[in-house]
């Protein structure tokens, strides 16, 4: 079931630290990278909601001093990036630490790239300029509320993309002190995108048994969350270290690989600001898996034996493994969508946007998406605007 | 507008109590140790197995405290003191952090579950730190009462009632005595 190709390349620099008092290891960690005076940035929501105090406690008895910057906005990345690298500089620090979630951490992803390389832009970066190996170390503290890309070597800025596996972070920390508490509907969002890259990165072109350990463990933890959510399950106290570990392990899977048709698709119908790109991918994923199974392009039973327990898998006769997929899929929606009070969309339908919306949608040809076909954009979309399976 | 981001450095500080108890803790572990080898055969029988001079610490990263025990004799051994920087030592046993000695010495969590949630580091031969380790769960089983010790190590062993009264008492006086 899990594809092996004939050659595969895989490599994860990603030490993740989570549990219990995982932040006091930090200090130790950046220390064993000879850092001396890491910079620690926390965007606005981790600052209102002081989830960087835990951080700045975990360097208690460190001997090492830090230099901080909080209530960083994320709506001109390029100004900011420049000012923290010139704070960077002045103040002689030598690691990065950010606490934050999505567009926050890609422009932590882009301060390395500065500090490390001296380009102010990614120009020299996207037009082929190699990212260095020995970049300067960089620390994640995801929160519970993370768009997925976190973990991932994935840096997006406005239209630019860059994707090396140098990018990843070298060190995250999921604790439970300082992934917060957020909404459900934030976590429900959180779990969907996890969910999305688990499904997409298991079935990906340059999927390999490596990428289907991260792939299946996300998708399983990202369910399981979405199953306390959407109250089918027995809701534990731990719902959000959950939901935190299913983003990093989903970006973990996602890597620096090509990103899928769900996600061109959930960005380019997000942009339209009537629905987020995590719910967008949670819709729009079932109706893009399905139309890969009708053009032969994927494994039904691994489709089925990735969502559901061996129990249901074998109960399920093999040509109705794929529609069973899908239906749960959609179900799972269904039970979210009861449970927020519409909050969490069912089709595009619930979101507010009309069919002429939905055409002016154009699915932009990401630099790092596998390629698509615009009628097939058009289709899936069409689909998971009411609701519609595909056949 | 552009908005000025503002930097502040911070110090983060020390936790002065709770360094003073893992010091009380790791100074009457060291000086228990050295009772211990002249009072439990099982101890002894340890440092038997263990090379000449052999000296190894155990302490909290980065800047202590530790104490530190010598093997001197065929099997005996003797508390050298808490400066790690004073010779060389052939075993070197430390938590990562204040936290997690903390975790360990308030017996939240024992040796083999600190070690496996990676919160201590082992600088020197495997061997000799198993050895260690034996001989640092057969002295807390000696000086702390029943309930408390079997939180601190894997398996409470049955002893018999007089060996673990009369060493116990012994290892104790020793302690404080020094000697």
């Amino acid at each position: 079931m899990i594809p092996i190709p004939a050659f595969f390349e895989f490599e994860c620099p990603v030490k993740t630290h989570c549990g219990h008092r995982a932040l006091d290891h930090m200090p130790f960690e950046l220390r064993a990278m000879d850092v001396a005076k890491p910079l620690l940035i926390g965007d606005v929501p981790a600052s209102h909601a002081k989830r960087w105090r835990p951080v700045v406690n975990a360097f208690r008895d460190s001997q090492m001093t830090i230099g901080v910057v909080e209530e960083i906005p994320t709506d001109d990345p390029q100004a900011i990036v420049r000012q923290l690298a010139a704070i960077y500089r002045d103040k002689d620090c030598d690691a990065i630490v950010a606490v934050g979630q999505g567009p926050f951490i890609d422009m932590a992803k882009w301060l390395n790239l500065v500090v490390s390389t001296g380009e102010e832009t990614l120009d020299a970066i996207t037009s082929g300029q190699a990212i260095p190996r020995t970049i300067k170390p960089l620390a994640v503290i995801p929160s519970a509320a993370a768009d997925g890309y976190e973990v991932s070597g994935l840096l997006r800025t406005g239209n630019e993309a860059v994707a090396s596996v140098n990018l990843m972070p070298q060190l995250i920390f999921i604790d439970p002190r300082s992934v917060g508490q957020p909404d459900d509907i934030a976590m429900a969002e959180t779990a969907l995108m996890a969910l999305t890259h688990g499904v997409e990165t298991f079935f990906r072109s340059d999927a390999n048994p490596m990428t289907a350990v991260y792939a299946r463990t996300a998708t399983r933890l990202a369910l399981d969350a979405l199953h306390q959510l959407s109250g089918i399950g027995e809701r534990g106290s731990d719902l959000a270290w959950t939901v935190a570990q299913a983003a990093a392990l989903g970006g973990c899977a996602l890597g620096c690989g090509p990103c899928s048709t769900t996600h061109a698709i959930g960005q380019a119908i997000a942009a339209g600001g009537k629905i987020s790109a995590a719910q967008a991918a949670g819709v729009v994923l079932s109706y893009a898996l399905e139309h890969r199974a009708i053009a032969n392009n994927l494994d039904n039973d691994a489709l089925w034996g990735l969502l559901c327990d061996g129990d249901h898998y074998a109960r399920t006769p093999d040509s109705q493994r794929g529609s069973a997929a899908f239906y749960f899929l959609r179900s799972l929606l269904n039970d979210l969508f009861d449970r927020t009070d519409g909050q969490i969309r069912r089709t595009l339908q619930d979101a507010g946007l009309t069919r002429e919306e939905l055409q002016d949608v154009t699915v932009l040809p990401d630099p790092l998406a596998e390629e698509g076909d615009t009628g097939d954009y058009a289709t899936i979309m069409a689909h998971a605007w009411d609701g519609r399976p595909l056949r | 507008m552009r908005m000025e981001l503002v930097y502040r450095e911070i110090s983060p500080g020390r936790s002065y109590l709770k360094r003073a108890y893992l010091s009380i803790n790791l100074w009457f572990m060291g000086r228990a140790i050295q009772a211990a080898a002249r009072v439990d055969d099982q101890v002894r029988r340890e440092f038997r197995s263990l090379p000449d001079k052999f000296t190894f610490a155990l302490g909290i990263m980065p800047e202590g405290p530790h104490f530190i025990v010598q093997k001197s004799g065929v099997d005996s051994a003797r508390y050298i003191g808490r400066c790690i920087d004073a010779q060389p030592v052939d075993l070197k046993m430390e938590f990562k952090h204040l936290e997690a000695g903390m975790l360990t010495f308030t017996f939240r969590e024992n040796t083999p579950v600190a070690t496996a949630r990676d919160r201590l580091v082992v600088d020197g031969e495997v061997a000799y730190a198993c050895s260690v380790v034996r001989i640092l769960d057969i002295v807390q089983i000696y000086l702390l009462p029943k309930l408390v010790a079997r939180l601190a190590v894997k398996r409470y062993p049955r002893w018999p009632l007089g060996r673990k009264l009369i060493n116990r008492t012994r290892i104790y006086w020793r302690s404080l005595i020094g000697y």
